[in-house]
């Protein structure tokens, strides 16, 4: 793009077009983008996704999807047994809740305690970004300081004999 | 002998920082300066006794003196050499000596740096309370953390380093280089401590500890970097991040140190956020004292909560003094505190600022409830709760793809305002950019909504780099006349901080590019394979070729020689395997990586071959991860461009017609006395 | 307010206050796992090779009418060593009665060292392999030693989920035995 010397201006409706132009093209790939794959997930898929939510027993914090142990890879083998069986997602996290307990989830579910764990963040931001736009408010309130013309005037002069 | 060395430096490391911090307390309540030059000597006093402590230890471990519980527990006589020497950090004694050993270096360093102005009552202070801090891990060293206890029974062999430990050259740095990061944070906090406790709350403490800021968070990006790398290549799950509690815990003091990084320079130009950046900085050394108390505890699980000893309750205990102690500075200089400065516009780099540090602030507060929800939720209600990989992405992915917009666009912003049209002739080209770069990955067949935006945004932020140093540079060519590299160069040190900056963020940018790929190209399979059967994943073949077995006196090793082919070609034949140790009882598996300059092949043996030869292998096809490493280097890079501005040629007043200084900044070092501070 | 940024910092130090003492208490304590709802529930069916006899086979369902003890082990784990002593008193004791069983099944090992532990220790009850770790997840086990007892009618009535000690297994039994 060439340099513009600072005293040209863009010409404001080109300058807006564009922008305008810009927004719509990340607005359809996006859309594009998000538009959910054609067919089926498979079975491998299905196991990865499901094994990628529960936790591995005999680790640390990894999850049954990349864990190598053998619990975990018992773990994949009675998962594909149940996809392949018929159950969904949920019923299969269902199941291992029924038997393990709340904590072989690793993305806590939404009620109970949980709350606050997907709550808490949401608000924390809601109130920091409303901290940040009352400190931008309060400062739009203050006079917005421009130069009068004996200030200009005495910078002129000071230039002109420094 | 050598036990009886080590704890008597310990001991008169402890009572030299005692002696250090009674000196300089008495100096500054009695306005004694010859009393404060005597607690600072003392600093290299305990810098001297710190390394002949370590120095006692690794002649212990290098003699395999076993009558000393730590050698013994982390150290056998078959544990080669590097692994001998790194035995100092392998356990918590060890560590906590070694944490001593870095802040005492530290302390002296920055008593040198400032020795001309010793009995100015801010470095007084400041040099008070890292005396202070020394002084509490030597005490713990006296107490619960001994790193020389002695057994009566001495036995004929240790347990050496546990196997994780061993097996990776990288363990030698990954500990030391986190250290040097989360030490150095030290420096800045007693720095902000001492500005509270003098008053003289302005900018000159910023200024004070710019370098040595840059200087940690560099140490701590570089530790993090080789914490996931040594995690993809030696640990064999598979990836480089499991937010895993030690992890984040390494992660939480970088996110604010980020985020104080940036706010400085708010407060270095216009004033403002003074009480948010001392909060940034005494947030960031707590973190650092959690970090510790969360993996040496024994609270959460973890690879490295190696203990549960007496030593929580010490380093929670301090962790409240400090809290306490800062927030009720920051409570009592509030007034001095009030900003003199406002933020003009939205479309500003004060705001774009602000945000940044409201981004980072969230992903740090994610992180770190994360971590701690397992603990809370059974301390209040007694339940059982996980919170692993699947949160963490889901909160982080946002708010990391917000940051990454924020530093494409923040550089085009001017302080103050900036108009329509400069934003524009600024930010136009590089927008576009980032819009068909994602026009590009969605038209190539990408999915995954996080990973365009990503794509978008990195094509974005790369673009406004460019242009932005390009503009620079022409500039000056056309000015001078000169050729290119001199130009560069020339331009490049013209302003060491702005553009190292913008090389850390093309180190960034990197990385994030990286992490959307490898998250959504790739290819896993795990198969068993019969000796000459193969396995196609993704554009690859990998044949099973065969068993070894190879017995040390360290430890037994079984490998599975895999042939990997592509189109044809035979790309070497790898050797991925499971290594059984005399002292631990289950296995720990080695990957053998294929590093391609676009794809690894992660090659990882499942099952120990049985007697008919079968064995399972793991093959995964990862996208983009030498470019992670890349990534790393560039920030550090950019972190060691940034260190070069050199204060004394910076022009004290830039020649920029719209700067207001709002208060004096200090500038050091010069032996006159400091200005008053016009706002206190 | 007349100085706000002083009822900030002493909200923020409750805070913190707060979250000290909740990791105050946390301090010490053993992060471990208490398992999920199998108590009082139908004992999941297994049905698992012998470890040391060829082609031969253990199934829950054919001991209905004698109280089962089921003990998941391997021979690397510190306490399951520990408790051998302990499984091997028990036994003793109560091998004679007619209305006991007692199943050892492997976890997370390969059954031919797993032989050869049993082997040193002397394990002479019925012994298991669990090739798929069917089993171990049918229980809910997350680690090893597990110790489960199951009454005649197929009910769990117990678990203990570290090293048992002989009163822990006779108490065990008891409940089992009421039903």
């Amino acid at each position: 793009m060439p340099a513009r010397g600072p005293g040209e201006a863009v010409n404001p409706r080109a300058r807006n077009g564009s922008w305008i132009a810009l927004g719509l093209v990340v607005i359809v790939t996006l859309w594009v983008a998000a538009r959910p794959e054609p067919g089926t997930p498979s079975v491998r898929d299905r196991v990865r996704s499901v094994s990628s939510e529960l936790r591995c027993v005999d680790c640390q914090s990894q999850s049954v999807a990349v864990s190598s142990t053998s619990s975990a890879r018992a773990f994949r083998a009675d998962i594909r047994r149940r996809i392949e069986a018929g159950e969904s997602n949920a019923e299969i996290r269902r199941a291992y809740v029924e038997t393990y307990g709340e904590f072989i989830l690793l993305k806590p579910a939404g009620s109970g305690l949980g709350v606050f764990l997907w709550a808490l963040p949401v608000v924390v931001v809601l109130m920091g970004a409303g901290g940040v736009a009352l400190v931008l408010a309060r400062s739009r309130r203050q006079p917005r300081l421009t130069a009068t013309e004996d200030d200009e005037a005495l910078v002129a002069d000071a230039r002109e004999h420094p | 002998m050598k036990a009886t060395i080590g704890f008597l430096a310990i001991a008169l490391g402890t009572a030299s920082a005692a002696l250090g911090v009674a000196n300089i307390a008495m100096g500054l309540f009695r306005g004694r300066p010859d009393q404060i030059r005597t607690g600072r000597r003392l600093v290299f006093i305990v810098l001297a006794f710190t390394i002949v402590a370590v120095g006692a230890m690794e002649w212990a471990l290098l003699t395999h003196d076993f009558s000393i519980e730590y050698v013994a527990d982390n150290n056998a006589r078959a544990t080669p050499l590097l692994f001998t020497i790194t035995g100092l950090w392998a356990s918590l004694e060890g560590s906590i000596l070694l944490w001593a050993l870095i802040l005492a270096g530290y302390l002296a360093f920055t008593a040198h740096r400032f020795r001309h102005r010793a009995t100015d009552p801010r470095v007084a202070w400041a040099t008070l309370v890292g005396l202070i801090v020394v002084l509490f891990f030597f005490a713990l060293m006296l107490g619960p953390a001994n790193p020389f206890t002695v057994s009566t029974t001495v036995p004929l062999d240790g347990a050496g380093p546990n196997p994780l430990l061993q097996n990776h050259p990288l363990m030698a740095f990954h500990p030391p280089m986190l250290y040097l990061g989360y030490v150095g944070f030290t420096i800045p906090f007693s720095f902000a401590i001492a500005a509270l406790a003098t008053g003289r709350v302005g900018e000159g403490w910023l200024a004070d500890t710019r370098r040595t800021t840059l200087v940690a968070w560099g140490f701590l990006t570089a530790g993090i970097i080789l914490g996931a790398w040594w995690s993809y290549e030696v640990l064999g799950w598979g990836g480089f991040w499991a937010w895993d509690p030690v992890e984040n815990a390494s992660l939480l003091p970088w996110l604010t140190a980020t985020a104080f990084i940036h706010s400085l320079m708010v407060q270095e130009r216009r004033g403002m956020l003074r009480v948010w950046n001392l909060s940034l900085v005494i947030a960031t050394f707590c973190l650092t004292i959690l970090g510790t108390f969360l993996t040496r505890s024994g609270v959460l699980n973890s690879v490295h909560a190696f203990s549960d000893s007496a030593i929580g309750s010490w380093l929670l205990t301090f962790l409240g003094l400090v809290a306490g102690g800062s927030i009720a500075l920051i409570a009592w200089r509030a007034d001095a505190l009030r900003a003199p400065g406002r933020i003009d516009s939205a479309v500003s780099r004060e705001a774009a600022f602000l945000g940044n540090n409201l981004a980072f602030a969230a992903l740090a507060f994610v992180v770190l409830l994360g971590t701690v929800f397992p603990l809370l939720a059974e301390a209040l209600r007694g339940e059982q709760l996980s919170v692993g990989e699947p949160y963490f992405d889901t909160m982080a992915t946002p708010i990391g793809l917000a940051i990454l917009f924020l530093m494409a666009a923040a550089p085009a912003l001017g302080w103050r305002a900036t108009s329509g049209e400069v934003l524009t002739r600024r930010l136009m080209v590089p927008a576009w950019v980032g819009g068909l770069t994602m026009v590009v990955t969605v038209v190539a067949g990408t999915r995954s909504l996080a990973a365009v935006v990503a794509f978008g945004l990195a094509g974005f932020a790369l673009a406004g780099v460019a242009r932005s140093v390009g503009v620079g540079v022409r500039a000056r060519r056309r000015a001078d006349e000169e050729g290119w590299v001199r130009a560069a160069t020339r331009t490049v040190m013209s302003n060491p901080r702005l553009y190292g900056g913008l090389v850390v963020h093309v180190g960034v940018v990197i990385i994030a590019v990286a992490l959307a790929s490898f998250a959504t190209f790739g290819a896993k399979r795990e198969v068993r394979l019969e000796r000459g059967e193969s396995v196609d994943v993704g554009s690859y073949t990998v044949t099973f070729l065969g068993t070894d077995l190879e017995r040390t006196a360290q430890k037994t090793t079984k490998s599975a020689r895999l042939r990997l082919e592509r189109g044809g070609d035979v790309l070497g034949v790898y050797a991925p395997s499971i290594s059984t140790f005399p002292n631990a009882n289950s296995g720990i598996g080695t990957p053998s990586v294929r590093t391609g300059l676009f794809e690894d092949v992660y090659l990882t043996l499942v099952s120990s071959p049985s007697e008919s030869e079968r064995v399972t292998v793991g093959v995964a096809v990862n996208s983009m991860v030498l470019w992670l490493w890349i990534g790393g280097g560039v920030m550090a890079a950019g972190t060691i461009v940034a260190l070069l501005a050199v204060r004394a040629h910076e022009p004290r007043t830039r020649a920029r017609p719209a700067a207001a200084p709002a208060g004096p900044v200090d500038d050091t070092p010069s032996p006159r006395p400091e200005p008053a501070e016009a706002t206190v | 307010m007349r100085n706000p940024s002083r009822w900030i910092a002493i909200g923020i130090a409750a805070v913190v206050a707060l979250f000290g003492v909740a990791l105050a208490t946390q301090v010490g304590s053993d992060p471990s796992y208490a398992g999920g709802a199998i108590l009082q529930r139908r004992a999941p069916d297994f049905d698992l090779p012998l470890l040391d006899v060829d082609g031969a086979r253990v199934n829950l369902t054919s001991l209905r009418g004698q109280s089962v003890i089921v003990n998941f082990w391997n021979s690397w784990c510190l306490p399951c060593r520990a408790e051998a002593p302990a499984l091997l008193e028990f036994w003793d004791r109560h091998a004679g009665d007619g209305d006991v069983a007692m199943v050892g099944i492997v976890r997370d090992e390969s059954p031919s060292a797993a032989r050869k532990g049993a082997r040193e220790d002397g394990f002479d009850w019925t012994l298991a392999i669990d090739p798929d770790g069917q089993a171990a997840i049918a229980y809910g086990t997350t680690g090893q030693p597990e110790t489960f007892a199951i009454s005649p009618a197929g009910v769990v009535t117990g678990k203990q989920l570290s090293e048992v000690s002989v009163d822990d297994l006779e108490a065990l039994l008891a409940r089992a035995r009421a039903g």
